[in-house]
């Protein structure tokens, strides 16, 4: 009776201490949980072409602004990116961050024409953009099927100003990436992105949910 | 009695070390007759234990080229262990689905193909506990071992 009540003691102490560190841990975490909602990055692509993908990204803003610096590879150091390296069709992106930021409200490109409609605003501490184009009526491949109907293709973009601030945060020529990311993670939900194709829809947006829903 | 309790005490302990750390799953099934078909456990434990064995000059070698690498890695590891269990990637065609999620304490990878289904599953404290190991030793071993090599 007493050796048995001894093994009992042995088991019961063994795999309390077994499990201790995988218990403790949570309920560590727990009590120091009182912190503001975590922001995520959300991305979506649907596609309904037959042979189309749905894609569905999930990220937290925090690992994004952790991972970065700890990046330093090709363009990439230190959670910034050098501007010279960053010219795009010899456009300097920094340059136009900067002319935008210190810009009073208003629209900066307005382009129109039969097909192509673009503005590109700053408006209530957002940068807008603003695409519209129309696509013409399609052919089907198939004999039986009816042709597509003309469709205008619609891309709108919608960045804080903080965001843009807090990119040309760092030195002269560099764009601070790890800083925007924290500006956008401040900012609260928002929708950055979204883009309406004949067959495709994208949405870029950051909300305090894991899902993406 | 004694002998008995001391194996038994130590199994246990062993075995709560062991569930602790977590296991590597590896699952891959080829969609064809004959196709390979296998399933792997290992304990996670025996990775830093793996990479504690391994030649040092094969190690300084593969370490040169991921060094870069390793802090991410870690930051990453850390990160995913916070945060709650959900999808991470998810990739859907009529070819494919591509399955990223963070589960209970790992990092599961699944791909389901035409041609074959892979499952991978690797406890994110594993991870982050090589990366950081791994990087310390990249910074006591790697001069020398750079130098070792160019020679």
């Amino acid at each position: 009776m007493k050796q048995g009540r001894i093994w009992l003691i042995a088991v019961v102490l063994t795999l309390a201490l077994a499990t201790a560190g995988s218990v403790v841990t949570p309920i560590t975490r727990a009590q120091g949980a009182a912190q503001p909602a975590e922001r995520w990055l959300h991305v979506s692509v649907n596609s309904t072409d037959v042979n189309g993908e749905t894609v569905r990204v999930n990220v937290p803003l925090a690992l994004v602004e952790k991972v970065l610096p700890a990046i330093n590879k090709n363009k990439l150091h230190s959670g910034k990116i050098r501007v010279h390296e960053l010219r795009v069709d010899e456009v300097d992106l920094r340059a136009v961050f900067e002319a935008v930021r210190d810009t009073k409200d208003g629209e900066f490109v307005t382009v129109q024409s039969r097909k192509n409609n673009v503005r590109v605003a700053k408006e209530g501490g957002y940068l807008l953009v603003k695409v519209r184009e129309m696509k013409e009526a399609r052919k089907s491949d198939k004999a039986d099927e009816k042709p597509a109907a003309p469709f205008e293709e619609r891309v709108d973009v919608r960045v804080p100003m903080s965001v843009v601030e807090a990119l040309l945060s760092g030195a002269k020529d560099e764009l601070d990436l790890v800083s925007a990311v924290r500006a956008l993670s401040a900012h609260g939900d928002t929708i950055l992105v979204t883009v309406e194709a004949r067959k495709n829809t994208v949405k870029v947006w950051v909300d305090t949910k894991n899902t993406g829903q | 009695m004694s002998v008995k309790m001391v194996l038994l005490t130590g199994t246990l302990v062993v075995g709560g070390i062991v569930a602790d750390a977590g296991f590597i799953g590896v699952r891959v099934h080829e969609k064809k007759p004959d196709g390979t078909n296998l399933r792997l456990y290992v304990p996670a434990i025996v990775v830093p234990l793996g990479v504690r064995l391994a030649p040092e000059r094969e190690l300084a070698r593969a370490m040169s080229r991921a060094k870069e690498f390793l802090p991410a890695m870690r930051i990453a590891a850390e990160e995913l262990e916070r945060i709650p269990d959900g999808v991470l990637v998810e990739v859907k065609s009529p070819r494919e689905h591509v399955l990223i999620v963070k589960s209970g304490g790992s990092l599961v990878v699944d791909v389901d193909s035409n041609r074959e289904t892979v499952h991978v599953s690797v406890p994110l404290k594993m991870v982050r506990n090589l990366a950081r190991d791994l990087e310390a030793r990249a910074r006591h071993t790697m001069p020398v071992q750079e130098s070792h090599l160019r020679f």
